[in-house]
């Protein structure tokens, strides 16, 4: 049998582990979200855990991993894939913001990011982790780039509600798809084959595609029509993607929601439905996109 | 006809060599599988050991999300056609180890060749080992299918020419995501029960730390097939698993039907059926003391008592299959589990039960001995683990079984007489156990490719009544009425690629 004495010295073991284990005073960078106050000196921890791998111990997407995440892959089948490189923090860049083009993101801009993952690469959602670490490992990216210390994030752009969902404000929506030349990138039917889209590159020189709406996947930055929203009007920097900010009207902006909706042609959306519905009583009656 | 395959409530002496044979026979069965974790994902997902593992093989919660998702990150790089072909699904572990094994105790001719004399000493085995190898093929078929083919190879002979055996301890095939829910995922095949703590991800290896006792424990005397092929709640057993969980499996549930065949090939025992369920709910603790999981977890078994015989030249067999008189046996309990960024503790607690003719070893046929009664027994561990780094662990575990209630009256006399010292005898406390094990686990480098741990262990275990301590009553147990103690020193270098 194990003595009260033996008993003893183990718990005690136990509680100088406990010790160990409790948060030592913050230090450096934070963030906030949610309520939550995230500490970069437990992000790091966390960051060296789970991060590294990919974005590499200096936060510049150049992890072991990196080298064999390429731009582009192919899958054999005679698809080309987009693979992106892991975010490089250096120049705190990122395509995922609720705040106006060329400004910081805010906290839980960067919160939704790890919490949501990217859909189409390999970033999976981290929402395995509890909240207060995610908002930790947000106050430690925030380490990587000397910008935190020298701007404040954006404030975010406002999104006004979502209007109801009409024919009209579908055709209008098509409209400025051909007025705006998201075609040019995107293609007449959204499918990422645009005239311009064999020559993109991000700003870190890097090929990229332009979103195929036909894959159906998840959007980047979000799944619902405010993320769709939120997506065009702040723009993806880093990328080709620019904000249309200044080019749409917000009433413009949900016209070109629903008519967005309407080519991911796998999504069973109530957008694409009517549209259909429509397309089948008015043949041919539609001007084709990128035609003069 | 029926037989009962195993009353023998007076077994033969065991002579001093064969009793040697039989110690490492019993480490040799019971030396732990390699450890359960896959760099095979490390190289598909371009991820870290540190990723989902608190330190390989224990999960941590983003590795229990991707284990309940079908070994998925639900991204669309998941179904196998996002791969290059030249990926294939597989990683193989293995053991290099050097370890001391003793246990005090063990009857021992006085004269070597001499059975006439015997006394009880202490046996320390001392040497170079290695565990074995464990294949692991595992991954997506599609997406929201999963697999899992794992065979081990390892030697169960302790004779100098050994014998390597290969067996499957897992093969299954899943459908996840039923109906686009992670509420509704469906496996069939050889698995490994949904378990509060796996003793498969357990960071201890040695020969007497590298077992939760709780999850394979039978009271002393039980019936020897049920303890030496069930094992308990740790045997990967055959048969259908529904499960769920929510999105970060901070709500989980499991329910699986098994054959009562303790995970053996062919059905040799019988046809019935065994339930095991477990609910488990987590929430975050507040202060970056990360998380803690509750869970509640039950095992309804039966096991036969006697089987239908065939005779044949003099000699009579039991029929496969043919498993009859069957008795229920339980193992009920609770877990609380707290994982803090640095630190893991774990505290499981078992209450088993099993009837009176399974405790007495008797076939259900037949009347039961005076006083037999139904065995009761309650056990737990503590476990804590410390992360220094994501690349040094501490381990410290205490475990102990405690027998409630015998079945076998008190005062019965079982097991061979030792010429040195009598018979057991039972008491209240034959059978009970306590353990103590600690451990380092240092990863000296941490990649996307591979694994590597060096792995220095302690443990120690006593028992009441009975020598070999491993599961009172098990195989090599020597029922000489005396608490015996055993213990490993253990230095290993689990590699995995």
């Amino acid at each position: 049998m194990v003595s009260s004495a033996r008993l003893a010295r183990i718990l005690m073991l136990w509680a100088f582990c406990m010790a160990l284990a409790v948060p030592r005073i913050a230090l450096g960078q934070e963030a906030n979200v949610h309520g939550l106050t995230g500490r970069s000196h437990v992000g790091k921890e966390l960051f060296d855990r789970y991060c590294f791998g990919c974005h590499g111990p200096r936060g510049d997407g150049n992890g072991m991993e990196a080298i064999w995440i390429e731009p582009f892959s192919h899958t054999g089948q005679g698809t080309t894939i987009v693979k992106d490189k892991p975010r490089d923090f250096i120049p705190a860049i990122f395509k995922c913001r609720s705040t106006p083009t060329g400004t910081l993101p805010t906290d839980e801009d960067i919160f939704d990011a790890i919490t949501r993952g990217f859909y189409t690469t390999y970033m999976p959602a981290w929402r395995a982790l509890p909240e207060n670490q995610r908002v930790d490992l947000v106050a430690y990216i925030k380490t990587f780039s000397p910008r935190w210390k020298t701007e404040k994030s954006g404030t975010p752009i406002n999104i006004p509600t979502e209007p109801p969902l009409t024919i009209e404000s579908i055709l209008h929506g098509r409209e400025v798809f051909d007025k705006v030349q998201c075609w040019k990138c995107h293609g007449p039917e959204g499918r990422g084959n645009g005239p311009s889209a064999p020559t993109l590159d991000d700003d870190f020189g890097y090929p990229i595609r332009p979103y195929d709406f036909s894959s159906g996947t998840r959007f980047k930055c979000g799944e619902s029509n405010r993320d769709l929203y939120r997506i065009f009007m702040t723009g993806l920097d880093g990328t080709p993607m620019p904000s249309f900010a200044d080019n749409i009207k917000p009433d413009e902006a949900w016209d070109l929601v629903h008519f967005l909706r309407t080519l991911q042609l796998s999504l069973k959306s109530p957008e694409l439905a009517l549209f259909r519905q429509w397309e089948a009583a008015h043949p041919r009656q539609l001007k084709p996109i990128g035609q003069p | 006809m029926a037989l009962n395959l195993s009353v023998r409530r007076s077994v033969p002496r065991i002579p001093g060599t064969a009793a040697l044979l039989s110690f490492a026979l019993l480490i040799t069965i019971l030396a732990p599988s390699p450890a359960r974790a896959n760099p095979a994902f490390a190289r598909k997902y371009g991820m870290p050991c540190s990723g989902c593992h608190v330190a390989w093989p224990l999960l941590n919660n983003f590795g229990v999300v991707f284990r309940d998702n079908g070994y998925q990150m639900m991204n669309d790089r998941d179904s196998p056609i996002w791969r290059d072909k030249s990926y294939w699904p597989i990683a193989m572990y293995g053991i290099p180890e050097w370890h001391r094994e003793s246990s005090s105790n063990q009857p021992e001719d006085v004269t070597p060749g001499n059975g006439t004399s015997q006394t009880g000493r202490r046996v320390s085995p001392t040497g170079f080992d290695f565990s074995g190898i464990a294949w692991w093929m595992s991954g997506t078929l599609n997406k929201n299918i999963s697999f899992i083919l794992l065979p081990t190879i390892f030697t169960e002979d302790t004779n100098v020419f050994n014998t390597w055996v290969v067996t499957f301890e897992s093969a299954w095939v899943r459908f996840d995501n039923l109906g686009g829910s992670s509420w509704l995922n469906l496996k069939m095949g050889k698995y490994e029960l949904d378990l509060p703590v796996s003793e498969k991800r357990s960071l201890n290896f040695s020969n007497y730390g590298g077992l939760y006792y709780v999850y394979h424990f039978f009271p002393v005397g039980s019936n020897p097939t049920l303890i030496a092929d069930l094992q308990g709640l740790n045997s990967n057993q055959l048969g259908l698993e529904l499960s769920g969980h929510n999105a970060n499996s901070y709500t989980r549930y499991s329910l699986s039907l098994v054959s009562s065949n303790a995970g053996s090939f062919g059905n040799p025992y019988g046809n019935t059926v065994d339930f095991y369920g477990r609910f488990e709910q987590a929430w975050n603790v507040p202060h970056d003391l990360g998380y803690m999981k509750a869970s509640g977890f039950t095992y309804i078994g039966t096991w036969p008592t006697f089987f239908q015989t065939l005779t044949q030249g003099g000699v009579t067999s039991p029929i496969a299959g043919t498993g009859s008189g069957n008795r229920r046996w339980t193992a009920s309990g609770a877990s609380l589990l707290w994982f803090t960024p640095k630190w893991v503790l774990d505290n499981v607690y078992v209450h088993g039960t099993e009837n009176a003719y399974l405790a007495n070893n008797m076939p259900a046929n037949g009347p039961l001995p005076a006083g037999a009664k139904n065995a009761i027994w309650n056990g737990g561990f503590i476990e804590s683990d410390y992360m220094y780094t994501p690349q040094l662990a501490l381990i410290g575990r205490y475990e102990l079984v405690r027998m409630a209630q015998q079945g076998i009256p008190y005062g019965t006399v079982i097991g061979a007489p030792q010429v040195a010292n009598g018979t057991t005898t039972i008491n209240g406390d034959t059978g009970n156990l306590d353990a103590l094990t600690f451990g380092i686990r240092w990863y000296p480098f941490m990649t996307t490719w591979n694994g590597f741990a060096i792995n220095p262990e302690y443990s120690v275990i006593r028992s009441r009544g009975v020598t070999d301590n491993l599961f009172a009553g098990f195989y090599g147990a020597t029922y000489n009425n005396l608490d015996s103690k055993s213990s490993s020193i253990f230095l290993g270098l689990n590699f995995e690629f």
